[in-house]
């Protein structure tokens, strides 16, 4: 085998480093370019430069593609299993202080992330920034509250679900309220003056 | 006042200028952007194609042969700028010339604005 075939050939192999689509568009002409290149120059010289390239392009690349990737569904789905789970605390936490403000925390936070990781996944398309829905969540509060209340009045006798509703209802206001907060910062971030 | 539109990087600013002859492949456009850098700028294949999808992402240059069979059996892509893509690279020159004309007083032999 000559050396330019040989290091073409090297060259070749490297390319499995790179993201499936990019190697799988650009492969075949980035081969024809290192083999033009060694046409005119000594090969090694070729392959060692080429080596530089793709110590830097083959970690760019992978970022790009993870950047571009398609978000999940199933992100958003485990924040909000999560944030349940910290609902779940609080109530069997009872009057245990501790376990009720870790619950609370946890549901707070994984509600954030949950909504921040749902919008994330939408099309891009919608220009609204991702907390832009805060006063939806503090709106929520209320109105859960209005129907426990409201589910008091007429007889039903479903305690268990009032405390889930009651809850939900808190850490719904309060994820609105940290949602509005972030929509607040973003809002004088891209209006200074 | 209208913001004006980001700088270019590097990479692109050379390719765009390049492409301002016409349509090349990647082996020519390699050359051309190594002869129009007097030799400063010379990119690797990783390089070239990297910043070659990015452009055509961004809608700046379009493939003018789609892996059309060529003299060797070679298969080559050509690449020619879009409307935008001479738009751009006219308005990166433009740029590049009120910057020399702004600090043309600090080039020697040159007298301060």
């Amino acid at each position: 085998m000559s050396r330019d075939a040989l290091v073409i050939r090297a060259y070749g192999a490297l390319l499995w480093l790179y993201p499936r689509q990019f190697r799988e568009e650009y492969r075949d002409d980035m081969v024809l370019l290192v083999r033009d290149q060694c046409r005119e120059e000594s090969p090694w010289r070729v392959l060692a430069r080429s080596a530089v390239d793709l110590a830097i392009t083959i970690p760019k690349q992978h970022l790009e593609a993870h950047m571009r990737r398609t978000p999940s569904s199933i992100v958003p789905l485990g924040y909000l299993a999560l944030s349940l789970a910290g609902i779940g605390l609080m109530i069997v936490g009872g009057n245990a202080v501790v376990a009720v403000v870790i619950g609370f925390a946890v549901a707070v936070i994984a509600a954030v992330l949950a909504v921040i990781a749902w919008r994330r996944s939408a099309p891009a398309s919608e220009p609204a920034t991702v907390t832009a829905s805060w006063w939806r969540f503090v709106v929520a509060g209320p109105v859960l509250f209005a129907l426990v209340i409201l589910g008091a009045g007429v007889g039903v006798n479903a305690w268990f679900l009032g405390i889930l509703a009651v809850l939900s209802g808190i850490v719904s206001i309060a994820t609105g309220l940290v949602l509005g907060v972030m929509h607040l910062g973003h809002r004088i971030r891209s209006n200074p003056a | 006042m209208a913001r004006a539109p980001k700088p270019l990087p590097a990479a692109s600013l050379y390719v765009v200028l390049a492409l301002l002859d016409g349509e090349m492949h990647g082996y020519a456009l390699m050359q051309r952007v190594e002869e129009q850098s007097d030799g400063a700028i010379r990119m690797g294949p990783g390089t070239l194609y990297g910043t070659l999808n990015r452009l055509v992402d961004d809608g700046l240059i379009a493939e003018t042969t789609d892996r059309v069979a060529r003299s060797e059996g070679e298969r080559r892509r050509y690449y020619e700028l879009t409307g935008a893509g001479r738009s751009a690279a006219l308005a990166e020159l433009a740029r590049l010339q009120t910057l020399v004309q702004h600090f043309r007083g600090h080039l020697p032999g040159g007298s301060a604005a």
